[in-house]
């Protein structure tokens, strides 16, 4: 079993990588395994490095230094449309086509690939059950959409060339607590039913463990800690750790 | 890219049938009445002698009409020595009689006949007046009032033997000198806008406006004998039509150009009748046509200038844009040219095209095709570079090769820019075209020029007014346009 769901699945490394933009250093001489078929959970303060880590991913930047490996060989550029469209991204706000309709920001792709209108239109429907997706919804245009129905939208557009990998950077910034909790438990819902390798960026810890078993706390291009929630908690491999877990802000409690 | 180059080619096949053809004799004329007139002449007496001939009437000034000369665009017009002698000649003395200019124009392959018999040179000219209130009555009396104001035509304050010249010679100390087209000075010294103006000594205003021609009394200006000049290929090709040209020589005294002129420029005749009148014939009428199919030819002209000069630069601009938007350094150097194009003046970029395609209908193209590019270059390339970072990284991490990507999503995302520049251009092109008329493209500036010449204000509304709306019909089009190719997606996010 393993065997053959592996052939389907992507994994990814990066070997002592590091990218600089300016005067800041993104990532510093990084090394970090993604093994197929598996969810990993990358955490950290804003300007860490965890987004340029899923933009070497996939080779929309290179490394000034080090390597990125897919399934063990190096990626570059010949290699690297063919891997885009094995890889599902999804980013903050959907990054959804305006002048497309839902419909169309999803056929983009697999028209490109030559699929037919009926196979397009009944992935998208086979999506939208997914994502549960009011089917209607599927003839706006992003700017008619809610906050929320952009994100599943942006999700189904990944999904549609039925990718081998999920890479989501903050896909639930910018919703609001109620559909966010909604989203939360329909993607991991998703995650687990489709079993791909999935990465997923979040600044949120509850919610970076509630998608996966372990998490990459990073913090200025480096990795502080890579491990559960349990091993964070209890042992934190720099103070920075335990300052991180305790940021999270509970509810004040109320008065009796 | 592919297409653009099968356009070039398209163009120029249609190109060079359109310079070689060349069997009528083609006269040409300056804009001002005397040349059009000398200009009707010279086709009148064709005529008589049998030969065809056409009059591209009003083609700008001097540098127009002897550029085209010396290319054959045209084969004869009618100039004066010492404008020759000053502006066309190098290395010969002013005063130089016809017979040496006549050995000088051999080697270039033109010929010149003998004086006409009058002699339109340069002069200052005031109101009476104002003159004897002052006692002004020669050139050297101006010394003693600096206030004046002078009103010169552009030419006379450029040309060495115009203002510049006399300043020198005559000592003067006025600093109030500003630019006017010959034909509006008269009313600018007649309203007291200016005090003095440049004139011809043939001018037929000088009578009318009350005016008192200065005494040249060092003799600065030269003889401006009035001559032809022609080509002289013609001696061959077209034998009786040059002899019949030299026969005018001394025929035209001071008085009777003057005549003319008046009867052109204050009673409002017909060139063509003056001259009939002059040569004792009847005027051919048959070409004379009303204002509906005048509207009509001006109105095929213009079109045609903005429409075939716009399509030709949509063509390469927007391709010119997206590389811009591809290669940094590139696009700031096509950025960078397009814009310097566009500061040459337009008259001068209309004669920088001269040499190249001749006179006509194609240098105008040219010249409003490379004023069209910049706006189109610059919305395309900020259109492009304008698309926020997230969508242009979306479209790249599908998967998409650049091409798709530039189809697909980044040209519609572009298309609102671009089409703002292409409507920017329309509207500089309708304007701007009207200047074509100097080089004798036609269009709606060709009456406003007749117009301004006869001072005729029906006549330059007839290419004022119907310029005017075709540049509102070009942005209403493009509007029209711009709302239809606009994505309806874009429109939304417009409205929130």
């Amino acid at each position: 079993m393993a065997g053959t769901e592996a052939s389907l699945r992507i994994g990814f490394a990066l070997e002592h990588a590091s990218k600089r933009y300016g005067n800041v250093q993104a990532l510093n001489n990084i090394n970090l395994d993604f093994t197929a078929g598996s969810t990993t959970a990358l955490i950290g303060s804003s300007g860490s490095g965890k987004s340029t880590v899923l933009r070497l991913l996939l080779g929309l930047d290179y490394p000034d230094a080090g390597n990125i490996k897919v399934d063990g060989r190096v990626l570059g550029p010949a290699r690297v449309l063919e891997l885009r469209r094995r890889v599902g991204y999804v980013i903050q706000e959907g990054g959804l086509f305006p002048h497309l309709t839902a419909q169309g920001n999803l056929a983009l792709l697999p028209r490109h690939l030559g699929w037919s209108a009926e196979k397009i239109r009944q992935r998208a429907e086979e999506l939208a059950a997914l994502t549960h997706l009011p089917h209607d919804v599927l003839r706006r245009y992003p700017a008619e959409l809610s906050g929320g129905q952009r994100q599943r939208v942006a999700l189904m557009r990944a999904l549609m060339a039925d990718p081998d990998a999920l890479l989501l950077d903050e896909p639930l910034g910018a919703l609001d607590p109620i559909v966010r909790h909604e989203l939360q438990d329909e993607l991991k819902r998703i995650f687990e039913q489709l079993g791909k390798t999935v990465i997923i960026v979040t600044h949120d810890l509850a919610e970076a463990a509630w998608f996966a078993e372990r998490l990459v706390l990073m913090r200025s291009g480096t990795v502080v800690q890579d491990g559960s929630l349990q091993d964070l908690r209890e042992r934190p491999a720099d103070p920075f750790v335990t300052r991180f877990v305790e940021a999270q802000r509970r509810l004040p409690k109320v008065p009796a | 890219m592919n297409r653009a180059t099968r356009w070039i080619f398209a163009i120029g096949t249609l190109l060079v049938p359109m310079l070689t053809q060349a069997s009528p004799v083609r006269i040409g004329s300056k804009v001002f009445t005397e040349s059009v007139i000398l200009g009707e002449l010279a086709k009148a007496i064709a005529g008589q002698a049998g030969v065809d001939a056409v009059h591209q009437r009003e083609l700008g000034g001097t540098s127009i009409l002897w550029k085209a000369l010396q290319q054959g665009d045209i084969d004869v017009y009618s100039e004066y020595t010492g404008t020759i002698t000053h502006e066309l000649l190098k290395n010969v003395a002013p005063d130089a009689d016809i017979p040496t200019l006549r050995e000088r124009l051999k080697p270039l392959g033109i010929g010149i006949t003998d004086s006409l018999g009058f002699n339109n040179t340069y002069a200052i000219g005031m109101l009476a007046d104002k003159a004897a209130q002052l006692h002004i009555s020669k050139l050297s009396d101006l010394a003693a009032h600096p206030d004046l104001r002078f009103g010169f035509s552009n030419e006379f304050i450029d040309r060495t033997d115009g203002w510049p010249g006399i300043r020198q010679r005559y000592g003067l100390p006025q600093t109030q000198v500003r630019g006017l087209d010959h034909a509006l000075a008269y009313r600018a010294v007649a309203s007291n806008a200016v005090d003095a103006i440049d004139l011809y000594s043939t001018d037929a205003e000088i009578p009318y406006y009350h005016l008192r021609t200065l005494d040249d009394d060092r003799h600065y200006f030269p003889r401006y004998e009035a001559v032809y000049l022609y080509r002289l290929a013609l001696v061959k090709s077209a034998p009786p039509f040059v002899t019949a040209l030299q026969k005018l020589a001394g025929r035209i005294d001071e008085n009777t150009m003057r005549q003319m002129n008046a009867k052109v420029k204050l009673q409002g005749a017909k060139e063509d009748v003056v001259v009939a009148a002059f040569l004792g014939i009847r005027a051919d009428t048959s070409a004379d046509v009303g204002l509906w199919s005048r509207l009509l030819q001006t109105s095929i002209d213009h079109i045609k200038l903005v429409v075939l000069s716009l399509g030709m630069a949509v063509l390469l601009a927007i391709p010119l844009g997206i590389l811009a938007a591809r290669l940094k350094r590139l696009g700031q150097l096509v950025i960078g040219l397009t814009g310097i194009l566009q500061t040459v003046p337009s008259l001068a970029m209309f004669v920088f095209m001269i040499p190249i395609f001749g006179i006509g209908t194609w240098p105008a193209i040219a010249a409003l095709f490379l004023y069209s590019l910049l706006p189109i270059v610059r919305n395309t390339h900020a259109g492009l570079v304008g698309i926020a970072p997230e969508l242009r990284e979306s479209a790249a991490a599908l998967g998409l090769p650049r091409g798709v990507r530039l189809r697909r999503v980044e040209l519609p995302l572009a298309t609102r820019s671009i089409l703002a520049g292409i409507k920017t251009a329309a509207v500089i092109n309708v304007g701007t075209a009207t200047l074509a008329a100097l080089i004798g493209a036609g269009g709606y500036g060709q009456p406003i020029l007749t117009g301004i010449r006869l001072d005729n204000i029906n006549l330059i509304l007839e290419g004022a007014i119907p310029a005017a709306l075709l540049a509102l019909l070009a942005q209403g089009l493009f509007e029209g346009i711009e709302r239809w190719l606009t994505p309806r997606g874009l429109r939304l996010e417009a409205r929130q």
